[in-house]
This record gives C-alpha cells, sequence and structure tokens, in this order.
C-alpha cells in the first residue's frame, strides 16, 4: 500500500467534496438555507450526461451545466423563495422533502439500476506512472477543476459587484438591501453558481465510476453537509476546509482502514460531527473567539 | 385554561379516529387489513415522533433510531432459540440462547429505544434548530451503521426472518391508542406543559427556571420508548425487517406524516399518519398495477415518494402548521369563533427593530 | 474638518407643494401588538427634522416602515409625491433614500473601501442623481481617505458611525434617514457627528433623524416631533431645546411607558 497514492486520491476526492460544499455554503451564506437538495443537481448533470452520452463531450458537459442551474435557479423560485424568513430547521425539513420529491422523479425516470455516463472513461486511465504509483488523469482533471472553480468562485466573490453584494448580503442580509443590494438577484446568482459547481462533481464522478443511481449525489451531499458543519458554517472558507477534509479523510480512511473497520467509519464521522456540534458549533476551523453560532 | 371537556376531547378524538380505522379494518378483505394494521402501526410511530418534536418544537431526523432499535431488538428477542445460533451464528451467547414472547419483546423494545434515546439525549438535549436536526440525523446513522455490521448483535446487512407475525389488526389498533393515551398524559404533565411554553420562547422560559434541558431529555426518552414500541410492533406485522426499512425512507415518511397533519398536536400527528399511510398504501398499490376501487391506473415505481415529497415540500412551504393547524381538536375554540371576531393574539414579542 | 459658521436656524419654512417626505396615519403592528398608532407628519425639502422621544417609542419603527422594512398596517408614506407602500426595501433604497441604521450595522469584515462602494449601490440603480448639491464625501469624512483598505470592524465606533453616514450619503440619496446616531459614542465624538449633520444639511440633503438625546437633536432641526407609545405627543422648535419642563411634559406627559 503506497502511502503517496493514497495521499494524492484522497486529495483528489477531498477537492470533488470541498466543491459540493462551497455550492452548499454560498446558499447558506445569503440564505441561511441547508440545501439537502443540492444533491439532486448533481444527480440531474449525471443523468444528463447519461442521456448525452452519444454527443461530443463538451457539448455534454455544457448540456449538464445548463441542466443543473436551471434545476438549481426553478428549486429557487417554486420552493425555496418563500423560505427566506423561515427558521433553518424548517428549511432543511423543506429541502428535504423536494431532495426526496426530485429522488422519486429520477426513479421513475430512470429506474433504480442505475445507468452509465461513460464519456469520460478515458478519464481513468494513467497519467503518470512512477513505481508504484499510479496518478489517473481523473485525480489530475478533479484537483485542476477544483482548483479553477475554487479560484473562480473566490475571484467571483473577492473582485466583483456582485460577489461584494453577496457577501454583504451573507454578513447581514437586511442592511445589504437597506443599501440597495438585489435580494433576489444575490440569491439567484448563487443558486446559480452552485448549479455550476454541481455539474462539475457530477462530470468529475462520472469520470471515476460511471453509474448514475437516484442516489447519486445524495450520499455526497450529506457527508459535505456533515464537512461544512464540522468545518464552520459561517464562512465559506471553513466551510471548503470542511468538505475537503470529510473527503479527503473518507478517501484515505476507506483506503487504510482493515475491513472490518472500515464499515464502522461513517459512525465514527458522524460521532465527530455530534462532538463538534456540542464542542464547538462555530466549527473546528473557525478563528478562536468567533461569535457564537446564533445561526444554528 | 381549558375546560375539561376540551381537554378530554384532546385524547378521545385522536382516539376515535385509531379505533374508527381499527373497525373499518374488520370489514375488508384479509390483504387489505393488512394494510390497516401497516397504517395503525405508522400511526404509533408518527405519535412517537409528536412526543419530542410537537412538544420542543425542536426537529429530529433520529426518531427512526429508536424505531430500529426497538424492532431489531423484538425481533431478534423473538426468534426461538433453537433455530437462533443456526440463522444468526454470530450472536453473543446470552441473546442466542434466549428468547421472550411477543408481548415481551414490545416491552424490551420500549425499554431499548428509552435508553439510547436517554444516552444520547444527555449529549443532545442542549441543541437547538439546526445543530440538532444534524445531530439527530447523526444519531440515525450511527445506528443504521452499527445495526447494519454488527452481528454479535443481530443479522446485519441480512434480513431478519422468520419472527412471530403476531401484530393483528386487534394488537395494533391497541398500540396506537396506548401510545396515544402516553402521549395525552405527557403533554397535560407538569415536564409536557413547561416544555411546550418553552417550545415558544425558549429565553423567556429560562429567565424563570424552567430547566429546558431535563423536560427535552424527558420527552426525548419518552419519544424513544413509544418507538421503540412502535418497532416492536412493526417487526411483528412484518415478520422480518432489514436496516434499509427503518432508515431514510420511512424517516422521511414519518416526518411527511407529522408535518402534513400538523406538529404541533396529538391530533395532527394522528390525522396525518392516518391521511398519508392510506395514501401511501393506495399509492403503492397503483404502482404495482392493482386497481384501487374504480381506478385502474399504472403509476411507475418512485410515484408514490414523489406525491408524497411534493405534498410534504407543499405544506411546509405554503401551510407549515399543517392541515389541522397544529392545534388539538376544541370545538369551544371553534363555537366561539363562530360567536364573535377572535381578538387579536401576540403571539411573540416583537422583533427588534434593525 | 472645515465646519461651516451654522447659519441661524431659518425659521418653519411654510410646507412645500409636495413635500420631500410625507408620513400620513401610519400604523405598524407586529403580531397584533401596535407599535405606532396613526403617526401623521411632513418632512419638506432641504430640512432637517427631528424625531424624539423614549425607548419603545416606535421611532425606529417609524423609520424602518419608511424603508419597507416593517409591517405596515394602516397609512402611507410618500416622497415627493409617490406612494412607498408595498415596495420593496431595496427598491425604495434605489428609488433615492438612505437609512443609517440604528448600531450603524456596518460589514465588518468588508473594507472600509468595500462598504462604500456597497454604498453606491443605490445610486448606480437608479441611474440619476436625486442629490441637488454635490457632496464630497473624502472632505466631509477624512476618515474613508485614510482607513481605504482596513477591515472595517477595526474603526472606533465614532469612526464607523462617520462610514455609516458617508456609506449612506454615496447612494446620492433625495431623503436621509437616521437611527440614533449618537448611540454609543462618547459626547465629544458626537459633537463630531453633529457637524458633519450639519454639513451635510448646508449641502441641501433632507434629513429625518431619530435621536433618544432630546436637547441636541432640538437644537438641530428645524422641528422636532415628540414621540411616545407609538403616537407624536408635541412638536418642539429649536429654541424650545432648554425648556425641559415643555420637553419631559411631552415624554412622559399623558401617556405611560410605550412598548415597541
Amino acid at each position: 500500500m503506497n502511502w503517496l497514492q493514497t495521499l494524492v486520491d484522497a486529495i483528489g476526492l477531498g477537492s470533488v467534496y470541498a466543491l459540493v460544499a462551497i455550492g452548499l455554503a454560498l446558499i447558506f451564506g445569503v440564505m441561511r438555507l441547508v440545501n439537502f437538495a443540492h444533491g439532486e443537481l448533481i444527480t440531474a448533470a449525471g443523468y444528463t450526461l447519461v442521456v448525452a452520452h452519444a454527443l461530443p463531450v463538451p457539448f455534454a458537459i455544457a448540456l449538464a451545466v445548463i441542466v443543473a442551474v436551471v434545476l438549481a435557479w426553478l428549486m429557487e423560485r417554486v420552493a425555496f423563495r418563500r423560505l427566506r424568513d423561515a427558521q433553518p430547521a424548517t428549511t432543511l425539513v423543506a429541502t428535504f422533502a423536494v431532495a426526496f420529491a426530485l429522488e422519486a422523479v429520477w426513479l421513475i425516470a430512470f429506474g433504480a439500476r442505475g445507468e452509465s455516463a461513460d464519456l469520460l472513461s478515458n478519464l481513468n486511465k494513467p497519467a503518470i506512472q512512477s513505481g508504484d504509483v499510479t496518478i489517473r488523469w481523473v485525480t489530475i482533471a478533479m484537483l485542476g477543476v477544483g482548483g479553477l472553480l475554487l479560484g473562480g468562485t473566490t475571484l467571483l466573490l473577492n473582485r466583483t459587484r456582485i460577489g461584494l453584494q453577496m457577501r454583504a448580503a451573507a454578513a447581514d442580509f437586511r442592511a445589504a438591501r437597506l443599501l440597495g443590494v438585489r435580494a433576489d438577484r444575490v440569491i439567484s446568482v448563487a443558486f446559480v453558481i452552485s448549479g455550476v459547481l454541481a455539474a462539475a462533481v457530477a462530470v468529475l464522478l462520472t469520470a471515476q465510476q460511471p453509474l448514475v443511481t437516484p442516489t447519486f449525489g445524495l450520499e455526497i451531499t450529506i457527508l459535505a453537509l456533515v464537512g461544512i458543519v464540522v468545518g464552520g458554517m459561517d464562512r465559506l472558507t471553513t466551510a471548503t476546509m470542511g468538505g475537503f477534509a470529510i473527503g479527503f479523510l473518507n478517501s484515505l480512511f476507506g483506503n487504510v482502514l482493515p475491513d472490518d473497520l472500515r464499515v464502522y467509519l461513517p459512525s465514527a464521522v458522524f460521532l465527530v460531527v455530534i462532538i463538534v456540534l456540542l464542542v464547538r458549533p462555530v466549527g473546528i476551523f473557525a478563528p478562536r473567539g468567533s461569535g457564537a453560532a446564533e445561526r444554528l | 385554561m381549558i375546560q375539561a371537556r376540551d381537554k378530554a376531547l384532546q385524547l378521545l378524538a385522536p382516539a376515535l379516529l385509531i379505533v374508527v380505522i381499527g373497525l373499518l379494518g374488520t370489514t375488508v378483505s384479509e390483504s387489505t387489513r393488512t394494510e390497516f394494521t401497516g397504517v395503525l402501526v405508522n400511526i404509533a410511530i408518527v405519535i412517537a415522533l409528536y412526543v419530542f418534536i410537537g412538544n420542543s418544537g425542536v426537529i429530529s431526523f433520529g426518531q427512526i433510531a429508536f424505531v430500529a432499535i426497538g424492532a431489531f431488538s423484538a425481533g431478534v428477542m423473538t426468534i426461538s432459540s433453537d433455530i437462533k445460533p443456526t440463522l444468526l451464528p454470530e450472536l453473543f451467547p446470552f441473546i442466542a440462547e434466549h428468547s421472550v414472547s411477543s408481548f415481551e419483546s414490545l416491552l424490551l423494545a420500549a425499554a431499548l429505544g428509552a435508553l439510547v434515546a436517554f444516552v444520547a439525549g444527555i449529549a443532545l438535549m442542549r441543541l437547538n434548530g439546526l445543530a440538532a436536526g444534524i445531530a439527530t440525523f447523526a444519531v440515525l446513522e450511527i445506528v443504521h451503521n452499527i445495526l447494519r455490521f454488527w452481528e454479535k448483535i443481530g443479522p446485519g446487512a441480512k434480513s431478519l426472518a422468520l419472527i412471530p407475525e403476531t401484530t393483528g389488526l386487534w394488537e395494533a389498533t391497541l398500540g396506537a391508542l396506548f401510545c396515544a393515551a402516553i402521549a395525552f398524559l405527557y403533554q397535560h404533565s407538569r415536564s409536557g406543559r413547561l416544555l411546550r411554553a418553552s417550545r415558544e420562547d425558549a429565553p423567556a422560559a429560562r429567565s424563570i427556571g424552567v430547566n429546558i434541558h431535563l423536560h427535552r431529555l424527558v420527552a426525548f426518552s419518552l419519544s424513544g420508548a413509544l418507538a421503540g414500541l412502535a418497532g416492536g410492533l412493526l417487526v411483528h406485522q412484518i415478520g422480518s425487517i432489514t436496516t434499509e426499512q427503518v432508515y431514510l425512507q420511512l424517516t422521511f415518511i414519518t416526518l411527511a406524516m407529522l408535518v402534513v397533519g400538523g406538529i404541533g398536536s396529538l391530533w395532527g400527528a394522528v390525522v396525518g399518519g392516518a391521511l398519508v399511510s392510506f395514501l401511501n398504501v393506495y399509492l403503492l398499490k397503483l404502482e404495482a398495477g392493482d386497481a384501487v376501487g374504480p381506478l385502474h391506473l399504472d403509476l411507475p415505481n418512485g410515484s408514490t415518494l414523489l406525491v408524497i415529497g411534493a405534498v410534504m415540500a407543499a405544506i411546509v412551504i405554503l401551510r407549515p402548521s399543517g392541515l389541522t393547524g397544529s392545534r388539538e381538536v376544541s370545538p369551544g375554540r371553534w363555537l366561539a369563533s363562530r360567536r364573535r371576531a377572535a381578538p387579536p393574539v401576540a403571539d411573540a414579542p416583537p422583533p427588534k427593530a434593525s | 474638518m472645515a465646519e461651516p459658521t451654522a447659519p441661524a436656524p431659518p425659521p418653519t419654512p411654510p410646507p412645500a407643494a409636495t413635500p420631500m417626505l410625507a408620513v400620513e396615519r401610519l400604523a405598524v403592528s407586529f403580531a397584533g401588538v401596535p407599535a405606532v398608532r396613526e403617526v401623521s407628519f411632513e418632512v419638506g425639502r432641504g430640512e432637517v427634522v427631528g424625531l424624539i422621544g423614549p425607548n419603545g417609542a416606535g421611532k425606529s419603527t417609524t423609520l424602518l416602515s419608511i424603508m419597507g422594512a416593517a409591517p405596515l398596517v394602516g397609512g402611507e408614506i410618500r416622497v415627493e409625491g409617490e406612494s412607498l407602500r408595498g415596495r420593496r426595501t431595496e427598491d425604495i433604497a434605489r428609488a433615492g433614500i438612505a437609512l443609517v441604521p440604528e448600531g450603524r450595522h456596518i460589514f465588518p469584515k468588508l473594507t472600509v473601501e468595500e462598504n462604500l462602494e456597497l454604498g453606491a449601490t443605490s445610486a448606480r440603480g437608479n441611474g440619476g442623481d436625486h442629490l441637488d448639491a454635490e457632496i464630497d464625501v473624502r472632505e466631509l469624512f477624512p476618515v474613508v481617505a485614510e482607513f481605504r483598505h482596513r477591515q472595517a470592524g477595526a474603526l472606533s465606533g465614532g469612526q464607523q458611525q462617520q462610514l455609516a453616514i458617508a456609506r449612506a450619503l454615496l447612494a446620492r440619496p433625495r431623503l436621509l434617514l437616521l437611527d440614533e446616531p449618537s448611540l454609543g459614542l462618547a459626547p465629544s465624538v458626537v459633537e463630531d457627528v453633529w457637524a458633519t449633520l450639519r454639513a451635510i444639511r448646508a449641502r441641501g440633503v433632507t434629513i429625518l433623524l431619530v435621536e433618544q438625546r432630546a436637547q441636541i437633536t432640538v437644537q438641530l432641526a428645524d422641528r422636532s416631533y415628540v414621540m411616545t407609545n407609538g403616537e407624536i405627543r408635541a412638536q418642539l422648535a429649536p429654541d424650545e431645546a432648554e425648556d425641559m419642563e415643555k420637553i419631559t411634559t411631552a415624554y412622559f406627559g399623558a401617556s405611560a411607558e410605550g412598548g415597541r
């Protein structure tokens, strides 16, 4: 068992989880909404890749992005707009319901067995091989795309007008509106970005493992949610780090632990969640002296 | 102060509904009777959820964990100890060598549910809102994970079968009635009333000395007991159990039942449980291609989840207090509102400006 | 800070044909509990009007309802004749009305520069120039130049107040609302803020000022209304600023404590 290999793979998976985390954290930031249904955006993009497998790869990817963005926009417009002033726990129940309803849609449309989206399986080939260590193109893509999107999102937030408005809205929604920041626009942009990120996640995941099932996006979203809670939901940086950490650790322990212990990994992870919520609710990456998490 | 008549009605109305369902169940065919039994077991589960969620105002995604514990413990312990060691070779000896009657297994299920809920509750009752939702979800995941893989206490990932099917219509009706009665007694107990008061305004309640965490723990443990009991009823109804049957999907459906009926009242829990259960039953029938009365649709698989999910989302977003408005049945209130316009009620202190 | 000599306060001007702000029988309730009961007043173009009174009188709620951030149950709010009722907060801001909220509500993690840029959101949004005269924010607010790239949270209370006002002015508002700008500030700092307000007034901005400190407000404003328990009880002219008896009667005279 090669440590370097394991490390590289873990960083790759961590990047993917980080992308999910950013999508979740952006929406939580501007709306205080925990979007359980984010995973369905990933699944939608995944199934789009399935359906579009005959198209040239760039077109299929573009289509997946469009589908995810449209679905995200619809979710906000139809279901979540009215939840703006609701308690975060209520929003959790509502997004939970929307997630299950959408999952049922995939079940009806595509069946439970899963379909294959193998357009990008070429990426599963080794790119660099040195002794025991094999770095696949997929892993490079994960790191590359992850880094690119993370950088892009950061640039958007820090250097553009709409990004500034989003940061202000996340800090103090009402004060932002008093300055003329359009609530609807800021929230829509957050959802659109989360759609783009979801599509990217779907592309990367299917490259590694082409089977798309109705619960394709749900599983990674639940873990990413755990990650952002543990890392710190209130800020984008700590949330992203939390997401990365969980993906990283998941991969690491998945490879490192002996079989009989590995099956209990979820229990360990969720036990950590409970402990963090009790002991340090602002998140383990939050700087010392962060305010009490009244959000939670 | 509510009148004695209204108070009695708070138990009678849900109880009556349960009994009516039970009676209707005697008039239908054998297979439909099983479905009615299932509805009654679901009602018991939803009542268990309500005991905690409704009274505390804290959303918990974890109560099904206690249903699972109840179901598996009742199931494992009622398999005859002649065949148990062969069926489940990894079990701890004291589990493999003993077995109990169905009734005793229900008591065991309730006790274990209460115990685990109590232990988890000690840690979790401090949490509010979103944190509580996530933490209770974590409890569900942990219990599911352990039950799925720890073959010393149960079947693990395999299905547990050959469990005596002793929950018939009569037992389910009694079980649901029992849960309703306990829920009623609890919400009128001192602890229950204090908890409900704190639901509206936790800081205010704390400031007058109410120990919210303690009362939440009481509700959580009681909810765990009832959930465990319902799990026992469930496993004796189906005759088998797998971990997936008491995991996310059941969590979703029972939460939907409570939300649709009305989170804050016993009546809401029972109404929601009945309505959504029957909807579930009949939609599943349509999915399977069976005829339902005059309807001859053949719905695709998954339609049930879609309909229930959509209904649940709609209610949470459009009418968060549920179909019953989270209120108990109260003719007194109805009559009063007919006679004169209700005076404005200040439910909550007005928000602080800016 | 250059302080123009304050001219002698003009006598109450005859109401203009269309007042900058007209509040008519405004009523606001939170969950059935009234916070503002049928309040009516006007603010003419270029005037400074004060709204004073004890805690919980409904003054902040009045400002918030002008900005569409409080639940109106009755009455009308007009700015230069156009009704604001039912419009979204951000649209009202973009129509040229700026509120400096109680507690300032600057964004502590954003830089001073970024805070100011946000202030200009409304000005850009409506494309018009609502201000009759140019305001050179840099001249009025030295803190702007000095701390441009610092995090706003690092500024002192008084500096944050200056930032909040500067930010509101960058929207080129035709009507500026201030909610307790002196709150939590030392007297010398309050003097600076008041000097700023005088300078702003000299440039022709219409101001509605909510304050708990009665005397300095009555002195500054063209006229001041005393609000208690959701209603306007009295009106004070600047020369009545020292008239403690009149002020006290106005505050506590006919009513018991108000409640928000």
